[in-house]
């Protein structure tokens, strides 16, 4: 996987913006990110990082824990 | 204004002859029960959905001569079921006959509602979107083509502000549209390939393009700035610690008031019914057994009231997101999640309405240990207790007395603490739910949301708790009264000696005739017989049958034991509530019938434990049966805080007798 041109979403600094490009499959609370609007394709933006971190989806706010933001792969947009 | 799609083929109409229903459909935080109870108003009724612990509401309104039922399912997000609630919505709409659904939309994150819509659209049922919030998108700058979106959806979409009532009468119009005329089969989405959740949100962007124009970045910034300091790691804790003791003061500045007037309302109402009924055991047990009771079980309202209206305004608000946001990470550590955080902290006023208070958590098993801990922490019920024993302890000293109280407080949290902890690595293993959750653009809250809240809370406490509170306090004075026993030949000659004496000596001899006369009755009751007949159990906790006798009839409620004790030493009920110091003095010289003092050190210590850790609450006990959905689960509770409470006391009391402090 080491190919995959992107960072992990709980690595992003705060105020990022990319493109979800691969979500790792693993922790039951990445079904309801992305029925949140997070899933391949889409734009997230990183508001406040940490651990649980918060980013925007869709223009909602939604606080993601540190874990579960872990399995997000982002390509951040330049 | 609202527009139908004309392209549509008709469908038969089912509504002609049975009652129209109707179900609410959306996101949490979509305003779905601000909606709920402006349509229906106070006409609502809340119950389990069968089988689970899911509420499900209920409510009716009359439209144009025709009765309409509205069901609110639980905000969902996705109706593939991957939690209870989300369960249960799906069942609801898929097993359920409706005629509409109503899919409240929060018009300032459309794309989302969308998503959730294209959903319950591929259930072919008729649906109206009722654009919510249209006020704030308005001023957020979003501007939404409600027609073309009605022409895009093939459904009517109607603007509305559940929260003032704007577009209500549309809605109507609506509704009766679809009462009177025959209804739609929806436009689907044509949804093929690809993630379910891409294909979706390709076909909810796509009609967002078309139908919404953003016009400047004016969203949220309330919000954002907000937040900035909200969800701050150390800020955010500490604001959240400012909020809730702000409440705690309310509860504890405000309930005392309609505390003391259901206190003496049901004082009056007893004496008036002594003086009125004739004497015998049926006016003791009308005055003591359920007049009492009822009184015993009302005095809890307040608290209930006051702190459900106040979480209900702060959730409304927007900020009890927040406080589970911050307190996640915490919570975590000990098994939990953030959102278990406010249930755990408002039990310190009573555990009632904060094992009501744990339905936000999502997850059965994180809800079911929060349950289950929820009465370990010190509620306000324990605070005469722990009065009468820190006087006990340490008489005049009121800084040893505080730091009784505040070790009392500690153990019960840290007890919690624990016990979370293993349940989750035992009987109730399971990861914890991990933190998603959506942090909702603050706004002003619904008082009439609010108060429609604390009435339901408050019904729900009557029906379930009170009952049982009624019932067990009949049963209590049965116990305690049965079977009868002669009065003592003291108290007897007592009578005959005041009976001589002119009437201001008497009245002091014939008081004390009467304490004996209590204290007789109770010691030969049957509630004195298990007293004793429990006493080598509790010997090695430093307990005597006298304690017994107050941990039997403070089973249901522990404060009862303060009065209890009172009886049986002979204070007197009275007495020891105008003037507690005179019970803790007798309480002081009390001796056992080898002449050794009851209440040491060490009895005290002990004592003090096990009405921290016990559970002596029936009311609990029945909230706990209720949002469990089974009787396992409070007896569970029940025998655990019973072998803490006597592990704890045997510890401390052997531990404190060797050391010597006797």
């Amino acid at each position: 996987m080491s190919h995959v041109p992107g960072q992990h979403l709980s690595e992003l600094p705060a105020g990022a913006r990319g493109v979800v490009c691969h979500i790792e499959p693993g922790d039951d609370a990445l079904h309801r990110l992305m029925a949140m609007g997070l899933c391949v394709g889409r734009d997230v933006e990183v508001v406040r990082q940490g651990n649980p971190l918060i980013v925007r989806l869709l223009g909602a706010r939604v606080g993601v824990a540190g874990r579960v933001a872990r399995h997000v792969v982002v390509e951040r947009h330049t | 204004m609202s527009t139908t799609s004309s392209c549509c083929p008709p469908r038969a109409n089912l509504t002609a002859t049975a009652g129209f229903r109707l179900a609410l459909a959306g996101n949490p935080n979509s305003g779905k029960t601000t909606l709920f109870n402006t349509l229906t108003g106070l006409r609502a009724k809340t119950s389990n959905y069968p089988g689970t612990t899911v509420e499900h509401r209920q409510g009716r309104f009359k439209l144009g001569g025709t009765e309409i039922v509205v069901v609110d399912l639980p905000g969902i997000y996705d109706v593939k079921a991957s939690s209870e609630e989300e369960q249960v919505a799906l069942n609801i709409l898929t097993g359920e006959r409706f005629d509409t659904v109503i899919i409240v939309a929060d018009a300032t994150n459309l794309r989302r509602s969308l998503f959730l819509a294209s959903q319950v659209m591929d259930m072919k049922v008729p649906v109206i979107v009722a654009l919510n919030m249209i006020d704030l998108a308005e001023a957020a700058g979003i501007r939404i083509d409600v027609t073309a979106l009605a022409r895009e959806l093939g459904c009517p979409v109607v603007p509305i502000v559940a929260r003032t009532g704007r577009g209500l009468a549309e809605l109507h119009v609506e509704i009766r549209r679809l009462q009177t005329t025959p209804s739609q089969v929806l436009a689907t989405c044509d949804i093929c390939g690809g993630c379910r959740f891409q294909s979706r949100y390709a076909w909810t962007d796509a009609i967002a393009e078309r139908c919404i124009q953003q016009t400047g970045q004016a969203t949220h910034r309330w919000t954002e700035r907000l937040d900035h300091v909200l969800t701050d790691p150390v800020i955010g804790v500490a604001a959240f610690f400012a909020v809730m003791l702000a409440v705690f003061f309310l509860i504890f500045r405000l309930a005392h008031i309609p505390m003391d007037l259901i206190d003496g309302l049901f004082s009056h109402v007893g004496a008036w019914a002594a003086g009125h009924l004739p004497e015998g055991d049926l006016r003791n047990l009308l005055v003591q057994g359920v007049i009492g009771g009822v009184g015993g079980m009302l005095v809890f309202l307040p608290q209930i009231c006051i702190l459900f209206f106040c979480l209900s305004l702060l959730e409304d608000t927007g900020y009890l997101a927040r406080a589970a946001f911050v307190m996640d990470r915490l919570m975590q550590r000990f098994g939990l999640p953030g959102k278990a955080f406010v249930p755990l902290l408002s039990a310190h006023a009573c555990a009632i309405p904060s094992i009501m208070a744990t339905r936000v958590i999502e997850d059965k098993r994180d809800r079911l240990v929060t349950i289950l801990v929820i009465p370990l922490i010190t509620c306000s019920a324990r605070i005469p207790v722990y009065s009468m024993l820190a006087a006990l302890l340490f008489a005049h000293d009121a800084w040893r007395a505080s730091v009784v109280f505040t070790g009392a407080y500690a153990l019960g949290l840290s007890a919690a603490i624990v016990v979370a902890f293993i349940l989750k690595r035992t009987i109730l293993k399971g990861e914890t739910r991990a933190l998603v959750l959506e942090l909702p653009s603050y706004k002003m809250p619904s008082l009439r949301t609010a108060v429609l809240m604390t009435l339901d809370r408050a019904w729900v406490f009557i029906r379930k708790a009170g009952t049982v509170i009624l019932g067990i306090s009949v049963a209590l004075w049965v116990l305690a009264t049965y079977p009868k026993s002669a009065p003592p030949a003291e108290a007897i000659a007592l009578q005959h000696q005041a009976a001589k004496l002119p009437a201001d000596q008497a009245t002091a001899m014939q008081a004390k005739a009467d304490r004996l006369i209590s204290h007789n009755a109770l010691a030969n009751s049957t509630a004195g017989h298990i007293g004793c007949w429990i006493e080598p159990v509790l010997r090695p906790l430093g307990f005597d049958w006298q304690i017994g006798i107050g941990i039997v009839s403070s089973f249901a409620a522990r404060e009862v034991i303060v009065s209890t004790l009172a009886v049986i030493y002979g204070v007197g009920e009275e007495t020891a509530r105008d003037n507690p110091e005179s019970l803790y003095d007798s309480l002081r010289r009390a001796e056992r019938s080898d002449g050794r003092k009851v209440f040491t050190t060490a009895t005290c210590a002990s004592l003090l434990v096990f009405y921290v850790l016990a559970m002596q609450c029936l009311a609990t006990q029945a909230i706990t049966r209720r949002e469990t959905n089974s009787y396992k689960w409070p007896a569970f509770q029940l025998a655990y805080m019973t072998v803490l409470a006597y592990t704890g006391s045997l510890l401390v009391f052997q531990t404190l007798r060797l050391v010597g402090v006797a």
